[in-house]
């Protein structure tokens, strides 16, 4: 008795929605029917605590909030955010990928190690940990003198700049890493060859760097920014723990959170939450579209490796001569 | 084993051996070392600020005049950056033992006493329990259901594939806190609040976007041919999966099954928002869960001792894992 | 095998609800989360005294104000049957009654009245009716260094004064820390340098904003915004919750600070504390010319509206909030009698030194204003409170502003 029977009589096409099904139907139940849900409710006047109360008025609830400056300034800490942290996370990726793939030796697998804690931290820790080096009291001296240099009084939360800095740099230091290790694979996947050719050439490093290796990472690069980009766009945890919106440093998610959760206006924090969603689909059209960053699958031509292809070859003849 | 490579990574200990003797410089070798002195006696200390700048300057210019400037700054670039990476750990463990830091780096005690207060609080310990449960519960389910489709959406014609593929993405963008709400009367209402069954759904959810991403990817980079040789031999497209497509695949799948345990291991939201007592609550909601004496006091020396015990089993995993997790990371679509 | 276990672990995940393994019903109390075991010993011993009638289970919230109203109003409002008995913190009362989520207790409460002191009672007191019975109460001090300032202020303009002469003497040191976070204690803060100018937020029945009434609020944010030009005040006070500056102060860092009794004990026993037995308290000052005021925090128990033994959970709050209940958590926990006659009790002043300093500060307590909506009210509050001290806002701009978004707050017209 083959417990696989059943499947074992599949013809490929079959098998195919046999196999994909289970995992929409989760998602359907966990997250469609969620998501549904708060878009219906996003068109309602609701609050828990005064369930009669309970109407549908359209878009009130969005022309509420776009008509509201507090709605506004979150969008524009988000955005602050958003550009300087996944800038500075690149950079500093991108840094630490160069380092690591000039190969280390016998300090490889300590690089790699000390890389990849940051990233497997629990981020609630790491948004505790990044408030006590940030608060003198918590904190030893020469902290205090360097961020001194920055604030007023060495208070890196006390206002919205540094605010912002302080949640940035806790956010770089989570995900930094992971830019880097997928900056790293793209790295390692660049033909040796252009370089040699390069080298032949006497191309300068800068030379080398801005003509071959940029180009040749484009791909990478431009995933590893989408991705980090829609986190960012959602970031909660960080600003909740390290200034709880003190001087307008409130997210988006956080305003949403303050109406969905603390006061229980499931009206509005719905439609906040819609609001999100669309800034982060915007964004990730942005990143696709206007980009052409995609992940493998959702692509519908193969034409990235053609167009990287592409890209690439026209150099390794101009530098081959 | 890492105690050897930090021994060997550290440039200042390895590299004057690279050098002719002739380039030996004395003024260089007495930067550094004055330099380094100068710079551990005011950590330890707590030496005015202002004398970083001196001491750093000192180790900064004597390293490059000992041992040239690429390998002083390659060696300092990766000291900095295996510093700025640990730093925050260290500090955790530094007030884990004195939380009261008072400007000072090293603790006033090195007292274990908050650990094994947090070892003897019963929620904590079987927090850590459950958090292995859901944790590896969803880290299973979601590999075995995220396999068929990732198998499916990476080899087989399955019609409207883009769309699936643009979904399962939308599903990675909404925000966390509209969908907690509706869960939890879901949840009330069919019996699955504070359970870890009804932890292990929605974390595995939310893994299935990634783990299908990334094992589609890996599907997808097996050549053609097996499938069809398999067929030549009489398989049909299941076998073909199970007996030959599998096995390949199985690196790519125990990545994403170690990224989808510390996704899961480190998920925050649903873990307070779904669970209320032992019965199921994580380690992340165990954390901030942390209460003093009374209401008021914020115990930051048991909170610290428990975020350092709760990292030491993924640093261990990772420090076993860390190629396969590099291969997974960079699996997705990037190798272009 | 991981499978397994999940579905077993779900099997049994159904969590307290009526009839526990022995067949008496089950009290399910929402209440803090206590580590220490004093909670479960008072359980114990209540089931005992009351011939083991019922049990009482916890159900425990926190770790702050903020989280365990929220992990609270989550369950009420699924209508949480496992939720008999509730650990009321003193402003949920006007939400949560109004929502209906907790008893009318006013034919229980009424005959036993006068036996508590008049503020704790008052918050739980909505609408003329009880809906709570006060089981805690706690009033914030003046903790100052009295090896630097030889007597307690009787103004804060006094304070001030004290404050910068020890300054003076002690360069690098602060000279008041207080609570200035955007958080609820941010609000309690405000609320009571406001009342100590003679400014009120909501007018006797909770309807009206008056806030801008009167120069008071003005006087009180202008001289809050004084204290960080003349660096009495650090601008990190602004980043402040009740710990940082209870460990600011014990570091040795502030010359004065307000907070709650709970820090009386821990700066005493903290291995790291600096100021063991340098240190006094004092009733909170006012405003020159004005009565002193201080914001009452506290606890009352109630019960939840779904509950299937109100009577049993009845004889529970009784039993929990008894006068030696009350006497225990008073020298545990820092948390002050609800009833009158404790205040007289030699045993009790002796073994909370500040007990006289507390009573004192009860007399000039106030209650934060009753609303169903004082949780949008309390955002308002105290996200310009912490705009004031950051200098963010003009005390002139700042009044204006807490008038108008306070008024559609109450209204349940919170602004976005």
């Amino acid at each position: 008795m083959n417990p696989f029977a059943y499947l074992n009589k599949l013809d490929e096409r079959r098998l195919g929605l046999v196999m994909v099904v289970p995992a929409l139907v989760l998602m359907a139940i966990v997250a469609a029917y969620p998501v549904l849900k708060a878009i219906w409710l996003s068109l309602h006047r609701y609050n828990v605590k005064v369930p009669d109360d309970y109407a549908f008025i359209g878009l009130e609830n969005y022309t509420r909030i776009l008509s509201s400056e507090t709605w506004w300034t979150a969008v524009m800490t988000t955005l602050s955010f958003g550009v300087l942290s996944v800038g500075f996370e690149f950079a500093l990726g991108l840094v630490m990928a160069l380092v690591m793939n000039k190969g280390l030796g016998s300090a490889t697998g300590l690089v790699r190690v000390a890389v990849l804690v940051p990233w497997a931290t629990i981020t609630i820790v790491t948004a505790l940990a990044w408030k006590w080096i940030f608060t003198p009291t918590f904190t030893f001296d020469l902290v205090n003198r360097i961020t001194g240099l920055f604030a007023e009084e060495s208070c890196m939360l006390c206002g919205h700049w540094t605010s912002i800095f302080a949640m940035v740099f806790a956010d770089m230091w989570k995900t930094a890493p992971f830019i880097a290790l997928l900056l790293l694979a793209g790295l390692q996947s660049i033909d040796q060859e252009m370089y040699e050719a390069a080298d032949v050439d006497g191309a300068s490093t800068m030379t080398k760097f801005l003509k071959i290796t940029l180009p040749s990472l484009r791909p990478a690069i431009l995933v590893a920014l989408l991705f980090r980009s829609l986190d960012a766009m959602r970031m909660f945890d960080l600003a909740y723990v390290m200034t709880q919106g003190a001087n307008d440093t409130a997210t988006v998610s956080m305003v949403a959170y303050d109406f969905l959760i603390k006061r229980l206006d499931m009206g509005v924090g719905s439609a906040m939450s819609v609001l999100v969603f669309l800034m982060v689909l915007i964004v990730a059209f942005i990143f696709v579209k206007v980009l052409g960053a995609a992940p493998e699958g959702t692509d519908p031509k193969p034409s990235r490796r053609e167009r990287k292809l592409a890209a690439s070859q026209p150099l390794t003849v101009e530098m081959a001569h | 084993m890492s105690a050897t490579t930090a021994g060997s990574y550290q440039m200042p200990s390895a590299a004057p051996a690279l050098l002719p003797e002739e380039q030996a410089d004395p003024i260089g070798k007495g930067l550094l070392i004055g330099g380094g002195i100068l710079g551990v006696a005011s950590i330890l200390f707590g030496f005015p600020g202002i004398l970083a700048l001196v001491w750093m300057t000192m180790i900064l210019v004597g390293s490059i005049r000992t041992f040239g400037r690429s390998a002083a700054i390659t060696g300092w670039g990766i000291s900095a950056l295996v510093l700025y990476c640990l730093f925050p750990f260290l500090w955790l463990v530094r007030l884990s033992m004195d939380p009261a830091a008072n400007g000072k780096v090293l603790p006033s005690t090195f007292s274990l006493a908050n650990y094994g207060a947090v070892l003897d609080n019963d929620e904590f310990v079987r927090a850590f329990f459950n958090s292995i449960i859901v944790a590896g519960s969803a880290t299973a389910i979601a590999m075995l259901i995220g396999g068929a489709a990732a198998y499916a959406l990476g080899r087989l014609p399955v019609p409207g594939k883009q769309y699936i593929m643009f979904a399962v993405l939308a599903v990675a963008m909404f925000p966390g806190i509209s969908i907690v709400g509706p869960i939890f009367e879901l949840w009330r209402t069919i019996g699955l609040f504070d359970t870890k069954t009804g932890l292990v759904l929605p974390n595995v959810t939310f893994a299935l976007p990634m783990s299908i991403w990334i094992m589609s990817s890996f599907f997808r980079e097996l050549p053609r041919d097996l499938e069809h040789a398999a067929y030549m031999d009489g398989a049909t497209p299941f076998q073909a999966f199970r007996k030959v497509m599998l096995p390949l695949a199985a690196p790519g799948v125990f990545t994403s099954a170690i990224l989808v345990f510390i996704n899961t291991w480190n998920e925050f939201l649903m873990a307070v928002s779904l669970s209320a007592t032992s019965n199921s609550i994580t380690i992340p909601a165990a954390i901030s869960f942390f209460q003093g004496e009374n209401t008021l006091e914020i115990p930051v020396g048991p909170i610290s001792a428990a975020s350092v015990m709760v990292m030491l089993p993924l640093v261990a995993m990772v420090l076993v894992f860390q190629r396969r997790i590099v291969a997974g990371l960079t699996a997705g679509g990037v190798k272009g | 095998m991981l499978l397994a276990s999940t579905f077993i672990a779900a099997g049994c995940g159904g969590s307290a609800d009526d009839a526990s393994a022995n067949g008496v019903p089950v009290i399910g109390f929402m209440t803090w989360r206590d580590q220490t075991g004093f909670d479960e010993k008072q359980f114990r011993k209540c089931e005992k005294s009351d011939g083991n009638k019922y049990r009482i289970e916890a159900i425990p919230m926190g770790p702050s104000v903020d989280a365990a109203r929220e992990q609270l109003t989550r369950r009420l409002a699924a209508g949480d049957e496992t939720i008999d008995m509730i650990n009321l913190d003193v402003i949920w009362t006007a939400e949560f009654s109004d929502a209906n989520w907790i008893m009318d207790l006013t034919k229980r409460v009424e005959p036993i009245k006068d036996q508590y002191i008049p503020a704790p009672l008052e918050s739980a007191h909505y609408k003329g009716k009880y809906w709570a019975v006060p089981a805690g109460t706690n009033a914030p001090v003046l903790y100052y260094r009295s090896d630097l300032v030889d007597h307690a202020p009787a103004t804060w303009e006094e304070m001030v004064k004290l404050a910068k002469a020890a300054q003076a003497k002690q360069p690098g040191m602060a000279g008041f820390v207080f609570q200035g976070a955007a958080y609820e204690g941010g609000t309690v803060d405000a609320l009571e340098f406001m009342a100590g100018a003679g400014a009120n937020i909501l007018n006797e029945d909770g309807t009206k904003v008056v806030v801008g009434e009167g120069d008071g609020a003005v006087r009180a944010f202008t001289w809050l915004q004084k204290l960080f030009e003349d660096k009495v005040t650090p601008k990190v006070v602004t980043t402040y919750m009740e710990e940082d500056a209870r460990l600011a102060f014990q570091k040795g860092d502030a010359v004065f600070m307000r907070n709650w009794p709970y820090a009386w004990a821990l700066m005493n026993q903290d291995e790291a504390s600096k100021v063991k037995g340098k240190f006094d308290i004092a009733p909170l000052p006012g405003f020159e010319g004005e009565t002193p005021a201080s914001t009452l925090g506290g606890k009352n128990y109630g019960i939840a509206a779904s509950t299937d033994e109100p009577e049993l959970a009845w004889k529970a709050i009784m039993c929990l909030a008894s006068e030696s209940v009350q006497k225990e958590q008073a020298v545990a926990k820092g948390e002050m009698p609800t009833l009158k006659h404790l205040y007289d009790d030699p045993q009790l002043a002796k073994d909370v030194p500040f007990l006289d300093v507390l009573a004192k500060g009860l007399v000039t307590g106030k209650n934060r204003p009753a609303s169903p909506y004082y949780n949008d009210l309390t955002i308002v509050i105290y996200q310009i409170y912490n705009d004031v001290l950051n200098g963010r806002m003009s005390p002139e701009e700042a009044v204006k502003e807490l008038e108008r978004k306070a008024q559609s707050a109450i209204e349940g017209k919170a602004e976005i």
